[in-house]
């Protein structure tokens, strides 16, 4: 940028406005194809459209008084509902094995997490070498009473397994896919700052990094108690 | 995102009618089903944290008590203090009420023979049993986690998780025992009536940042690093995990011994034991041989806030689920201390943080609604002035197009720096028809110190429409009506309106721009007599010694300082070079002060300049911001300062300090400083947040990454 250098030329085919001749400084052309104000008749009425009630000096437009609780603001209405939602596995963690011991379908949008924040466990879960979700389980496997008043100290019992909830995308798989579905538990042996994740398995991009916990390959709905094979098979069938 | 509340749970299900923020439903008959009440609603359950809140021993009878219980613990406790209110749009809180056939829990006694810690030789001595939802059993022993279930509390926990709750990440199960304890972990709080919010809070740190404790006991810790980002083994301030939030003049370790506090010499005046990062030995229950961060954080001793490292972890983790950016960003006095506040608008909420002339703090934190009250959407519309004279700003907000109807709204102080709704018009107000494609423009019409708007809808009607709201100060009213005809301007869609006092006599007068409608483009003027229009000059193609073409672009501002608010006029694209002229009002007919052809003094202009108007050198002459990010190789912010008859420019090329000038970025113009005139930007665009002073050159006071934050020490990034 210099402004002592001449100015630019945005665009040699217009003229300059100092070029400008005159019309500009005369009265506008009336033709055929004119569209003056003046012209006009007023107002322009554009009869598709409907027209808004006469105004009325008599309605002085009072201050509305607020009620104390006004009703919820109209929802607008949609025709069909949207057609997203995500299955939740009540997962259960014991002696390094990994077992569905619940399940529901939930409509909605599932977060796709890119960044994760790596402390406490994380899970993740494949299908064909694909990543469906991932998630954090930050708190697991112990059970800490609260302080004594007074003092700080939780009395901390570990606990011999944990639950949590493992969330999949719905349209990603379905109950066919369950024998495939590859789901693992990691533990991040050293926190990794400003972890960005590629599309590759957690374990190929961080084999210094994690540790398995514990893994489940393929769900066998046929193995599952006969309670949690029904709401499984109800969360997958849309 | 789209918002799939509506599908989100089983409407039979849900009391939807009930919120926080106003009172429940008609007293009457205690209820007596079961049910839920969503207390916090930030979004669709899979892109937030969802807690789920259970009772156990609330009979019918004891529901409010319950409610009551659930509202001072979470919305007023935990979400309403420091990490988790700022984040509350990460969070959804449904309420299960259910009714348990008996009133209060079952109880258990113990006999700790005299040990306390340990619970292996203790015996119970009684059980009373009542018939509860749950049927847990409280017993007041700490080394029994104050309680226990029955064999048959875990499924009917999960039963009714199930059958109430669309998804949960945390449950908080209320019993209704008035004593103290509490039983955490695995997602899971229980506790009695007689606990403070801020234990909780400390356990959601566990729940939701997977936080280690940072406090002490006797124990000796001798094993490797741990995991957790907040207790470390490692001394060497090079390589400690939260190195970047040390002072380099705090000594490490900081403090040494059994639980230490600051003992590498005297603790530096000024200090703050939750916010000031050292390295103190003693944490993750240790007394020795493991350090934390700070000397006393909420993962320590439950009160002070979170300190720098937990609450960093917390806000990185939730941050995708608020799903927040900087992109919806506006400038506004709100508690009239002459310093502009931010108001950020995502989604369903809104946050206001405070400046304090060199830094912003969050002040106010609102998700779904304000009680009053208005639902926020994201295409809310936000207009800030002050509307009622108070001399702090308020806020007017329209929606025309996320509800089943228009919705207009007044936001004012709710005197807790925060906003509620004060006024609100549903669909219509006498005289006036709210349509989608309404226009409002804040302007003091009438010169009685409250703003009031201007509403132009040029689409939607037969005729385009254009009314004067004026506000008392608690709501609007609509004195005048143009219907196609404004005071003898022939309105069409095209119509481009601009605010400014061109007379000076105190009501603010209306500039209208026509480029598009017609066969030669024109420009009126129409001044205010307080509550209707009349033109007091209209210019056909030409403006005063300014050719007019459709790409005229307008900025008014009293750039002589005389009173009267006069034109700045840019056009970039219909001449073969980019023009700039400066037309001054004498109240009656603008005259053309100065142009620049191409070249002004300091910045050689590019047809895609862009201009917004301040007053950056205080002396009461409308200046401009301009920028430029797509013409030349690099951007370029400038100010063009005006001495009322001639500009002279200054820029910066490229960065201005830490910011580097790109196309996403956006300005506006304000005064957060509180000195004379409105000589600051805030800068915005999707992750940061800059706010750059003028004076006495363009540099970046404050830069922010993600949201507003402010450490003692070091930054989120
Ligand atoms: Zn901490």
């Amino acid at each position: 940028m210099d402004a002592t250098a001449r100015p630019i030329i945005e665009n040699a085919k217009l003229p300059t406005m100092t070029d400008a001749v005159a019309p500009m400084q005369q009265a506008p052309a009336r033709d055929a194809n004119s569209r003056l104000m003046d012209d006009a008749q007023p107002p322009l009425i554009d009869a598709s459209k409907p027209t808004m009630g006469a105004f009325t000096v008599d309605q002085p437009g009072p201050i509305r008084v607020i009620p104390r609780v006004l009703p919820d603001q109209e929802p607008r209405l949609t025709r069909a509902a949207p057609d997203t939602s995500y299955v939740v596995l009540r997962m259960r963690v014991q002696d390094g094995k990994l077992a569905v011991i619940g399940s529901k379908r939930v409509d909605g949008p599932l977060l796709a997490e890119e960044e994760i924040v790596q402390d406490g466990l994380t899970y993740e879960a494949l299908l064909d070498d694909k990543r469906l979700s991932l998630g954090s389980v930050p708190d697991f496997g112990e059970q800490r009473s609260y302080p004594r008043p007074g003092t700080t100290e939780h009395y901390v019992t570990v606990l011999p397994s944990f639950d949590f909830n493992l969330r999949v995308p719905s349209d990603r798989i379905s109950l066919q896919d369950l024998p495939k579905l590859k789901i693992s538990l990691y533990r991040f042996k050293v926190p990794v700052p400003d972890l960005k994740l590629g599309s590759q398995p957690l374990r190929a991009q961080l084999a210094q990094e994690v540790r398995v916990v514990a893994e489940l390959n393929g769900i066998q709905l046929a193995k599952l108690p006969s309670n949690v094979q029904e709401v499984v098979q109800r969360a997958f069938t849309r | 995102m789209p918002d799939h509340k509506s599908k989100v749970l089983d409407q039979g299900a849900v009391d939807t009618a009930l919120h926080v923020d106003r009172p429940g439903p008609m007293p009457g008959a205690a209820p007596v089903t079961d049910s839920v009440t969503q207390i916090l609603s930030a979004g669709p359950v899979g892109s937030k944290l969802n807690i789920a809140v259970l009772g156990d021993g609330f009979a019918a009878a004891d529901q409010d008590a319950y409610n009551l219980k659930v509202q001072q613990l979470l919305i007023d406790g935990v979400f309403g203090h420091d990490y988790f209110y700022e984040d509350n749009q990460a969070f959804n809180i449904f309420r299960v009420n259910l009714i348990s056939n008996a009133s209060g829990v079952s109880t258990r006694v113990y006999d700790e023979h005299g040990t306390h810690d340990n619970p292996k030789d203790d015996t119970i001595v009684s059980t009373t049993m009542k018939d509860t939802a749950l049927k847990y059993i409280f017993s007041g022993s700490w080394a029994h986690c104050w309680l226990e279930g029955t064999a048959d509390t875990a499924a009917l926990v999960q039963a009714a998780l199930n059958k109430w709750v669309p998804d949960y990440d945390l449950v908080v199960i209320l019993l209704n025992d008035p004593r103290y304890g509490g039983c955490g972990g695995g997602g899971f709080q229980v506790v009695p009536l007689g606990i403070g919010w801020e234990v909780l809070a400390h356990e959601f740190g566990h729940g939701t940042g997977g936080l280690a404790d940072e406090y002490c006991t006797s124990n000796v810790y001798s094993g490797g690093e741990p995991g957790a980002v907040n207790v470390t083994i490692n001394t060497n301030r090079n390589t400690l995990k939260w190195r970047n939030f040390v002072n380099p003049s705090t000594p490490i370790p900081t403090g040494t011994g059994q639980c230490s506090g600051y003992t590498a010499g005297a603790k530096p005046a000024g200090w703050s034991d939750s916010q000031d990062v050292g390295l103190f030995e003693g944490g993750g229950a240790n007394g020795r041989g493991m350090y934390r961060p700070v000397i006393n954080c909420r993962m320590n001793g439950n009160s002070p806030e979170f300190c720098p490292i937990c609450y960093t972890t917390l806000k990185n983790k939730m941050h995708p689920y608020t799903g927040r950016t900087f992109l919806k960003c506006y400038a506004g006095d709100f508690n009239g201390d002459g310093k502009s506040d931010l108001l950020m608008h995502n989604g369903n909420s809104i946050m206001i943080c405070r400046s304090n002339g060199a830094q912003l703090d969050v002040v106010f934190s609102a998700v779904e609604r304000v009680p009053g009250s208005w639902q926020f959407k994201p295409n809310d519309r936000f207009y800030i002035g002050d509307f009622n004279g108070d001399g702090k700003d308020e806020v007017a907000v329209f929606n025309g197009s996320d509800w089943g109807m228009e919705y207009l709204g007044l936001l004012a102080d709710d005197g807790k720096n925060g906003l509620k709704l004060i006024a609100r018009y549903d669909n219509t107000m006498p005289n006036w028809d709210f349509k989608k494609d309404d226009q409002f423009f804040v302007a003091d019409f009438n010169g009685d110190g409250k703003k009031d708007l201007i509403v132009f809808n040029g689409t939607n009607w037969s005729m385009p429409y254009l009314g004067m709201l004026q506000c008392s100060g608690t709501g609007f009213s609509l004195v005048r009506r143009y219907d196609g005809n404004f005071a003898g301007w022939q309105m069409t869609a095209g119509d481009k309106f601009y605010v400014g006092d061109f007379d000076g006599d105190g009501k603010q007068d209306l500039y209208v721009f026509n480029g598009d409608n017609w066969s030669i483009p024109y420009l009126a003027m129409h001044r205010s007599t307080g509550n209707a229009y009349t033109m007091v000059k209209r210019y056909d193609a030409n403006l005063a010694g300014w050719n007019m073409t459709k790409g005229d672009k307008f900025y008014p501002g009293d750039f002589n300082g005389d009173g009267k608010t006069d034109l700045y006029v840019f056009n970039g694209e219909n001449w073969s070079i980019a023009y700039l002229a400066m037309m001054a009002s004498n109240g009656a007919a603008v005259s053309m002060t100065r142009r620049y052809d191409g070249n002004a003094p300091g910045w050689q202009m590019r047809k895609n300049d862009q201009h917004y108007v301040a007053e950056i050198s205080g002396d009461n002459k409308a200046d401009l911001f301009v920028y430029n990010a797509t013409d030349w190789g690099k951007e370029y912010l400038g100010t063009m300062i005006s001495d009322g008859a001639n500009l002279a420019c200054a820029w910066k090329e490229d960065w201005v300090g830490e910011w580097n000038l790109g196309s996403v970025d956006r300005f506006i113009p304000c005064n957060f400083e509180g000195a004379a005139g409105k000589r600051d930007l805030f800068v915005h665009n999707q992750n940061w947040f800059g706010m750059i002073k003028a004076t006495p050159t363009l540099t970046l006071q404050k830069l922010y990454y993600k949201y507003i934050h402010n450490y003692r020490y070091g930054r989120n990034w």
